[in-house]
Order: structure tokens, then C-alpha cells, then sequence
């Protein structure tokens, strides 16, 4: 039997938008992420591996896939994507990543500050409690860097972390365990 | 006002204001009893429902947030879909235990609603979240190929198999309990639901070894709904045990516990969730000691002992011939020590009993490795006469021989016959984890000698078994342990000393290899490094050495003419010598039948009844597939049909006691058993002139009994089993040194059941791999650290190709038509065929399992 090629999908690692405490008011952002970083060194957002939500990767996209969902952060549509890698390359925060679609559960956040920090920066950080860390039944789920990361050698996508987390970091891709918009 | 939830489930739809896991709604409120509860915890997939035409296991979600969405269980099948998942998995024999099956046809089914014509990679990947601890993966996902191209309509069922009107020995037979099994509505205990039925669970030991000072559970008891909290004082009497009575059913005010698993009071409630907010009220005050965590300390002169007979709980001296003389005589001597963990069954059903009171006494539907076992056991705690308790079992959602001791029977009767109501007991997955005894751990110096030639000279070993809290089966296991740390060869010097010694870890006992897989992997590792000393191949010093019919074993016991060693060595040459420096090899030989002077007696009765034959013989089906091998036998020696013959299963009241289920003894005890009842049987149907309807109400009774002599009995050639199965695996290695293929030869005789036969082995060695790579039983002050998820177990994504090769010699032993076992060999040889594949890959001898240093090794740690 011929083996497919295993597809890949695009993900974003940020659900903050308007969930983010923004230090430049949305109107005052410019409508390309990589020019208003350039504008505004001091930072855009207080946390400073969020989505600016400008849309650099909705242009980057050949097909559409992506883009700006209703809380002001970018979305990748997984019927569309193909798994290229321009969105990837064209994000300035380098908050997206490419994965295969069987891992549907994701976090969505790899901000880097303390817990405390990050509850006072945004409403959709993952603030690195750790309870997806116990809740794990294969020991997949770690925190690194005050964020959780999901290896996925060891995932089987139970879903059980995106049931558990406190915050609604962890999302199913899927739209069951979770709803999907991030 | 309260939320509510609704959402669809099998095309009706339903509402609950009740927030809690969907798995619990389907089971509980909705009786869906195809959604399987085997970890509760996200690992196992036996729980596995289509909701959204996704998989997704059912323990995960909860009731609230399925609000709106459609969800599917196997009972919520199509037709079409039913008859081609049945057929599919009966005709590509993915059904052994079945708990996981289900959630496997789930899964399946998910991934063929979306890919009608799947590759295997997207199936192994689709069925990564579901553990299959029987079949090795394989002949499920030929199964879900097939179920695919019927669907599809490239593939049709073919009606005649299912029936079975040819169902002899050596056909492709179709397992009894397909159908029950793929669509779910085969019963399990903890399927069962009673009028009054109420449930019990045990509140455990927090420490390993501690004196518990106080038992407080009046406020559990204050709580609605308790009807009794039981302690020591309430057990007529207090100690259970396989073999030996030294396991407490609870521990008493002011006894020391000996592990986590111990039971300390036994709480009895109207509905699970009373029971677990009751078991939460009760207060044990304990003055925490010190536990025995290993062997050594065990052995050391002031350690604290486990039992109030001292640490050492068995001991065997094993002596043939002078092996000194023979190891100083010897031209290449090899002395090397090894380890080998405890491993954990990690069979996909937890283990449960539904007790109530009976006649006289207490009927308990029981999942168990041997009726007749439990019955005794829980005869012994009540000080009853045996007949006053009746087992049955239900379906045994696998064993590997960790259902041979009481686990929940004992608990659920006492508490049945104290509240004269049904009761229920559940293990919860690390309830059983913590409690029910694992392979033993091994530690053990093995010195082999041989001459110029590779001939080997004489034996010296010295075992020691960590049995942990309770003796379980230490005695057999240790025994057999050193009895076949000889291996298949042909040798006479030997001097095999073993100790087990008692320790505050989990019990060990019983699990497939019984012993044999911990000697083994020394010895055949051993042999290597001989191999490569005389400078022959692995493969050559097998050969020169392995036993043949009419050479004496080193046990005395003269082979058989059934003996095919040599012929499952040919059977994977070319296999072995295609990949140098990548393939490793080894052998092995697995008794059949408990023997060593044992009354090791095979039982069964037929009745003719309804223009049928009963089939009447208590021997436990645990998933490998007898109760269907039963059948074949009387299909084969009457020439009836399946549909004409009966399997009333495994209970004590009706059927006569056929053993335990260990020692891969049932195809060969119990079958030829039932084929001496179905010779009588015959005899009268031929004079009848093949109308079973006149010998309506007959009965046939056979009892099976081929004696042995016991260890160390006083004669030249001593029979110490029935007979053996021997097997040759090897494994092969890629460049990065993942397991590629694996070879397993296995002479069992006649083979009555080819596809079985094949998922036996292909099981076997799975579970063998995870022994020699990935599965650990790690343990902190002697409390267990693994969950269900992070045991090590292999997953569909892992398995390699698995080449199942039976050799069937011409001559064979004339009982049971000729067939021997095959259940535990097949998980022996192949950790030390990784070995020596490993070794030829980098010349490291890993000599303790599993190994260290691996592509899967390396994988782990990389994420940790």
C-alpha cells in the first residue's frame, strides 16, 4: 500500500487579542505586524510574545487559510492550510509553528514571564500552574519556560489537559474539548 | 436554575443537568456498557466514542461540554457497520480479551468516515491513544483494513465463517466471542447491574509500612447512604493467599501494613459517589516506618521483618551432575550478573466482581484466572465448606496471570454476605496498579561453561526474587524460575539456587513467563558471550546445543517426540544471517501444564441438551482464546458444527474444576479432557446414527490426568511436565536502532487455531519488547510511580513487523490432538533476542532490563 505523506498544518501559539493588555491602542497600530513592531520598540502589547493581531501572516497566505478571528488574534483554518510554512516565516513574534493535524490539542501561549506576571498582562496566559503537568496520563505536558509545552512524541491528543486548564490555554484544534476559536 | 446539557447520543437525544465525565453518562445513566471504563484517566481508549466524527475517549469529555454535540457509541452503529466490524475482526482475529476492541471499532470507525481506504499508518496512528495489551496491534489493524474494504464494497463477508460448520482442529475458526465482544454487549463484571445492588471499595495504606494506630470512620458512617464500614475484626478469618494464607484481607488496629495496596477498612455505600465522598471522611492515624524496599535489605541480618516468619518467603536448590568439576574443566567459562524489573500486567480490564447472597452462602460473578481459586480463597476468609461460594466468571478482560490471586472477590463477598444485598467492587486504575502482584524483579549471577566446540558443560547460577508484601505464587514462580534457567539445551551439570524474599514492595506473583522470562534473558545473554569466546555464531551455539527428541533436558526429563527446537532455529536462520550486525537471537522452552508431581487435572462434561452439546469445564478464558479451542475439540472428534455445540463457561456450580489458567496448560490439559468426553460422545452418536436428538439429557464426563514427578524426585530420567513448547525469536534492528522485525519461530505441537495462534505470538513478543525496552515499574520507598500512561507500554505507533512462524512436526503427542501451549513462551525469547541484537549492534552487554542506552531509551529521556 503507497504511504501518504504525512500533512502538516499551521498553529498559532497565542489566543490573547483583546485579552492582551495592549500598551498601543488597537487603532493606533499600523496594519502590518512587522512595520508596527518596528514602530513601537517599547513593545505594543505588555506581554511581548503575543499576537499583534496586524495580520502579517493573513497577507503571507496563499490560500486564505489564515486570519484575524473576532478577539483580535490570528486563526488557522486547517481545512485550508497545506502546512507551507509562509505564516511561519512571516510572523514577527514567531508565534506560529507548523504540526500534523493529529495533534489537535495545542497550547496557545508561550509567553515567558511569571505567573503573576502574566495574569496581570493578559487574560488568556498560561500561567504555568502546572495542573495540565499533573493531569497528563502519559507524562507528555511540561512547563519550559513558565509556559506549558506539549511534546508530542509522547502525546496521544486525550485531551485531558485542555479539559483541566484553569485558563483555557490549551485548545482542541477540533472545536470537542474546547471550543476551537483560540 | 440550573444548567442543563443536551446533546445526542446514538441518534436520540438527551439532556442531563449533571455535570460529570461522559464516560460515567454513558455508562451509568445511559447503560451503554460497549464505552469501556479502563483507566478513567485518559490513557487506556477503552472509552473511545465518536463525538463530531471524532474519536475521542469519553473519560476526557464531561456531560457539560458535549452540550450540543452528536455522539456515536457501538451500540449507535449502523447495520452494515456492525456486520462488517464483526466479521472483519472474527475473520482477522484482532479479538482476544476485547475490552479494548470497542474503542478500537470507534476508532476505526472514525478514521474510515473519513478515509474510506486507509493506509496502516493512518490507521496505527489513528489508534495511538488505544492500548491493546493481547494482540500486539497487528490483527487489529488488519481488522480495521478489512472492516474498511467492506464498507467500501471491495471486500464481502463471508456468512459460513461466523457460523462454523467446519470448526476442527486446525481451522480458521472464528473465536466464540467475536460479536459479543466488537459490538460491546458481552458482559463484563463491572457490566453487570443488579436489583439493590450497592458498592464497596477498600480505604488503602498511605505508606508502604506503617502501625495504624486508629481507624476513625464514624463520620463516614453518619454519612447518608453508608450502610457499613468494615474492618479486620468483621473478616471470620483474616488471611487470604494463592497458595499461602499470609495476605491480611484488612489490616488490624495496631498490625503493620506490608505495602500501599493494603486494605485498612472496607467502606459499603448506596452509589459511587457516597462511597468516595465516605472513603475521604475516614481518619487512620499511622506511625509510619521504615519500609524493606529491596531484596538486600531484606536479607540483611537486623531487617524488620515483612511476616513474622522472617524475609525469606521460598527458597529452591536446583542440583544435577557436579558443575564445579565441570565448570573447572571447561574450555570457556562466562560469569555475568542481571537485572530485570517488576512489570505490571497492565491487563485493559481493572479488576471487579459483583457479589450476593446465594443459597446458602455468596455467589460472586468473578474475572479470574481459575474459579475454583477464588471459591477456595474466599472459602478459607469465611472458615465456609468450598460448595457454600459459587463463582462464575464473566468475560476476563485479560489476566497474564495477575487475575490468579483474590483482588476484589474476596472484598465484594464479605461485604455481600454483611449487607445481604448485591455488591459491587471496582478497582480504580491505580488501585490496581498498587495492589494485584507484578513479575517478579530479578537479580541473579549466571556462570555457563563450554567446551571448544560450544558444547555446554554445566550451569551455576544463583537467583534472588523480590515477592514484595505477599507470597502470592512465589513458590511456583521461583521454581520454575530456576527450573528453566537452563534453557532448551542439553547439558547435565547444573547447581541452580534461588531465594525469594519478602519486601514492602507490591506483591509479585504470577505473569506469563511465570519466572522463566528473568533466567532466561541471563542465560541467553550468556550464551552470546560464549559464542563469541569458542568464535561461532549466536546462532551455531544454539544449534549444536539445543535439545532434540530423545536427549535428555537438564532436568533429567528425556524430550519428547514432539521436541521441534532445532526446527524453529532453521525456521529463522536466513532471517538471522540476512542482517549481521543487526540481528540478535534466542531460544527458549516454556513447561505446559503446572507438573513437578502436581494433581495438574484437565475436567469436562458434556451434556446433551436442546439438540445441542454442552460444554461443561471451568477453565477460565482470559482472552487467549481456549473457551473457542474447547470447542474446536469437540468439533473435531464429533464432526458437529459450531452452531451445534455449546460453551457454558467457566462456573463452579456447574462445572466441574479444570484448573487455573496458568502455566499455558488449558489446550493441552483441558482440551484433551474435552476430547476424551467428545470420543465417548461420538461413540454413542455414531450408534445412534448421528442424530443427537436421541441422546437427548446424556452426559459425558472426562477427567485428564498425565502424571509427573516432583522436583528433585529419586528416579534417572524424571518427567517433571507434561510437556514443553520451545520458540526461537529473532529481532532485527535498523541503522538507528529501532526494532524492525522481529522472527518468532514457536514449535506448540498441532496448532488448532492458526489465527490465534498468531496473535498470541504476536502479543507475546510485543510484550516482550516492552520488557527488554520501554516498560518500568519504577518505585519511590517502595510506593509505585508509574500511572497506566507512563507503564512503558508499547503503542500502535511503535510496533514493528512481527512475524508469526508455527512449525507443526509430523509426530506429536497423543493428547489434544498433539497441541501444546503457547501463551507464555511467546514473551520469552524475545527480550534477549534484543539483547544480543543490541550487542551485535555496539558490543555493549546491557545486562539489565529494560535496557539502557537504546534509540527508546534516548527517546524517554530526550522529553524528560
Amino acid at each position: 500500500m503507497v504511504q501518504k505523506r504525512k500533512e502538516k498544518k499551521a498553529i498559532v501559539q497565542c489566543s490573547g487579542g483583546c485579552r492582551a493588555e495592549a500598551l498601543v491602542p488597537q487603532q493606533e497600530r499600523k496594519k502590518d505586524c512587522v512595520q508596527a513592531a518596528a514602530d513601537h520598540p517599547e513593545g505594543i502589547l505588555k506581554c511581548r510574545w503575543g499576537c499583534l493581531g496586524l495580520g502579517s501572516c493573513v497577507n503571507a497566505c496563499r490560500l486564505g487559510a489564515v486570519s484575524i478571528n473576532r478577539n483580535g488574534t490570528a486563526e488557522v483554518d486547517w481545512e485550508k492550510c497545506v502546512g507551507c510554512g509562509l505564516c511561519v516565516k512571516a510572523c514577527p513574534q514567531s508565534l506560529i509553528r507548523l504540526t500534523t493535524p493529529e495533534y489537535n490539542i495545542q497550547p496557545t501561549c508561550i509567553n515567558e514571564e511569571s505567573g503573576a506576571q502574566t495574569r496581570k498582562n493578559c487574560g488568556a496566559g498560561c500561567i504555568a500552574c502546572g495542573i495540565c503537568v499533573k493531569n497528563c496520563p502519559v507524562g507528555a505536558v511540561s512547563i519550559e519556560r513558565e509556559h506549558a509545552v506539549i511534546d508530542e512524541e509522547k502525546c496521544i491528543a486525550c485531551g485531558m489537559c485542555a479539559v483541566k486548564c484553569p485558563r483555557g490555554v490549551i485548545k482542541d484544534h477540533n472545536g470537542i474539548f474546547t471550543s476551537r476559536e483560540i | 436554575m440550573k444548567e442543563n446539557y443536551s446533546f445526542t447520543v446514538n441518534g436520540i437525544l438527551h439532556s442531563t443537568s449533571v455535570d460529570k465525565p461522559l464516560l460515567r453518562y454513558l455508562r451509568d445513566d445511559l447503560h451503554l456498557h460497549s464505552v469501556k471504563d479502563g483507566c478513567s484517566e485518559g490513557a487506556c481508549g477503552t472509552c473511545t466514542v465518536i463525538v463530531d466524527g471524532r474519536a475521542v475517549k469519553s473519560c476526557v469529555l464531561t456531560t457539560k461540554r458535549s452540550a450540543g454535540k452528536t455522539i456515536v457509541t457501538a451500540e449507535g452503529l449502523s447495520e452494515k457497520e456492525k456486520e462488517a466490524f464483526v466479521y472483519a475482526f472474527g475473520s482477522k482475529g484482532s479479538v482476544q480479551c476485547g475490552f479494548c476492541i470497542p474503542g478500537m471499532v470507534m476508532a476505526g470507525k472514525a478514521l474510515i468516515d473519513r478515509v474510506p481506504d486507509p493506509t496502516e499508518e493512518e490507521i496505527k496512528e489513528a489508534l495511538k491513544g488505544n492500548i491493546c495489551r493481547c494482540t500486539g496491534y497487528k490483527k487489529i489493524i488488519e481488522g480495521i483494513q478489512l472492516a474498511a474494504a467492506i464498507l467500501r464494497g471491495d471486500e464481502r463477508i463471508d456468512e459460513n465463517l461466523e457460523r462454523g460448520d467446519a470448526y476442527g482442529v486446525g481451522e480458521h475458526a472464528f473465536r466464540l466471542d467475536v460479536r459479543e465482544k466488537v459490538l460491546g454487549y458481552g458482559e463484563y463484571p463491572d457490566d453487570v447491574e443488579m436489583e439493590g445492588m450497592v458498592y464497596a471499595s477498600a480505604v488503602r495504606s498511605r505508606y508502604p509500612r506503617a502501625r495504624i494506630l486508629d481507624i476513625d470512620f464514624e463520620k463516614a458512617l453518619d454519612l447518608p447512604g453508608v450502610l457499613t464500614v468494615l474492618t479486620a475484626q468483621d473478616v471470620p478469618n483474616n488471611k487470604v493467599g494463592h497458595l499461602q494464607q499470609d495476605w491480611d484481607v484488612m489490616i488490624a488496629k495496631g498490625d503493620i501494613t506490608r505495602c500501599v495496596g493494603d486494605a485498612i477498612c472496607l467502606v459499603v455505600a448506596e452509589n459511587r459517589d457516597i462511597l468516595e465522598k465516605a472513603k475521604k471522611l475516614v481518619r487512620i492515624q499511622y506511625e509510619e516506618l521504615k519500609p524493606v524496599t529491596s531484596v538486600r535489605e531484606a536479607m540483611a541480618e537486623d531487617a524488620p521483618r515483612v511476616h513474622s516468619k522472617g524475609n525469606l518467603c521460598q527458597s529452591r536448590h536446583v542440583t544435577r551432575g557436579d558443575v564445579k568439576k565441570a565448570l573447572e574443566n571447561s574450555k570457556y567459562v562466562v560469569t555475568q550478573s542481571y537485572r530485570t524489573p517488576f512489570t505490571e500486567h497492565a491487563f485493559l480490564e481493572p479488576e471487579c466482581a459483583v457479589a450476593f447472597p446465594y443459597k446458602d452462602g455468596v455467589k460472586v460473578y468473578s474475572t479470574d484466572q481459575g474459579v475454583y481459586d477464588t471459591r477456595k480463597e474466599i472459602s478459607i476468609m469465611f472458615g465456609w465448606e468450598p460448595e457454600r461460594v459459587v463463582v462464575k466468571n464473566k468475560l476476563v478482560g485479560g489476566g497474564f496471570g495477575g487475575k490468579e490471586d483474590v483482588s476484589t472477590q474476596h472484598i465484594a463477598a464479605l461485604a455481600a454476605v454483611k449487607v445481604n444485598r448485591p455488591v459491587k467492587v471496582v478497582f480504580s486504575r491505580q488501585e490496581s496498579i498498587n495492589f494485584h502482584p507484578k513479575r517478579h524483579a530479578m537479580e541473579g549471577t549466571f556462570t555457563l561453561g563450554c567446551d571448544e566446540n560450544g558444547i555446554f558443560t554445566g550451569l551455576d547460577c544463583e537467583i534472588y526474587l523480590d515477592t514484595g508484601a505477599y507470597a502470592s505464587l512465589c513458590g511456583p514462580v521461583l521454581e520454575r524460575a530456576c527450573t528453566h534457567s537452563v534453557g532448551p539445551y542439553c547439558y547435565q551439570n547444573t547447581d541452580i539456587r534461588g531465594y525469594g524474599y519478602y519486601t514492602n514492595n507490591p506483591p509479585a506473583g504470577a505473569f506469563r513467563g511465570f519466572g522463566v522470562c528473568q533466567s532466561e534473558f541471563a542465560l541467553e545473554s550468556n550464551i552470546n558471550l560464549l559464542a563469541e569466546k569458542v568464535g561461532i555464531s549466536p546462532w551455531e551455539i544454539r544449534y549444536r546445543n539445543a535439545i532434540e527428541p530423545g536427549k535428555v533436558l537438564p532436568n533429567g526429563q528425556i524430550a519428547d517426540c514432539s521436541t521441534a527446537l532445532k526446527e524453529t532455529l532453521l525456521a529463522v536462520r536466513d532471517a538471522y544471517e540476512k542482517n549481521p550486525g543487526r540481528a540478535g537471537i534466542a531460544c527458549a522452552m516454556k513447561n505446559a501444564g503446572v507438573g513437578v508431581g502436581l494433581p495438574d487435572k484437565g475436567r469436562a462434561k458434556l451434556i446433551v441438551h436442546d439438540g445441542k452439546v454442552e460444554l461443561y469445564s471451568a477453565a477460565s478464558d482470559i482472552g487467549q482464546g481456549c473457551a473457542t479451542v474447547f470447542v474446536q475439540m469437540v468439533a473435531e472428534t464429533t464432526g458437529l458444527g459450531r452452531e451445534k455445540i455449546l460453551n457454558m463457561g467457566s462456573n463452579s456450580e456447574v462445572a466441574p474444576d479444570s484448573g487455573t489458567t496458568s502455566g499455558s496448560r488449558q489446550t493441552l490439559i483441558t482440551g484433551e479432557a474435552v476430547r476424551m468426553a467428545s470420543a465417548d460422545l461420538n461413540r454413542e452418536l455414531k450408534e445412534a446414527g448421528g442424530d443427537l436428538g436421541r441422546l437427548e439429557g446424556r452426559e459425558y464426563f472426562a477427567e485428564f490426568f498425565d502424571p509427573t514427578d516432583k522436583l528433585g524426585a529419586d528416579v534417572p530420567n524424571p518427567k517433571s511436565h507434561v510437556a514443553y513448547g520451545f520458540a526461537t525469536h529473532v529481532v532485527v534492528l535498523d541503522d538507528a536502532g529501532r526494532v524492525k522485525e522481529v522472527y518468532a519461530a514457536h514449535d506448540s505441537g498441532k496448532v488448532v487455531n492458526p489465527i490465534s495462534i498468531q496473535g498470541q505470538i504476536e502479543g507475546g513478543v510485543l510484550m516482550g519488547l516492552g520488557y527488554a525496552l520501554t516498560e518500568d515499574f519504577p518505585l519511590k520507598d517502595s510506593v509505585p510511580q508509574a500511572r497506566y500512561g507512563t507503564l512503558g507500554l508499547m503503542r500502535s505507533t511503535q510496533i514493528p513487523d512481527i512475524h508469526a512462524i508455527y512449525v507443526e512436526k509430523e509426530e506429536l503427542l497423543p493428547f489434544a490432538y498433539g497441541a501444546k501451549g503457547i501463551g507464555e513462551i511467546a514473551t520469552i525469547p524475545t527480550a534477549p533476542a534484543v539483547q544480543g541484537a543490541y550487542y551485535a549492534m555496539d558490543h555493549q552487554l546491557r545486562a539489565k532490563l529494560p535496557m539502557e542506552n537504546t534509540y527508546y531509551s534516548r527517546k524517554q529521556k530526550a522529553v524528560k
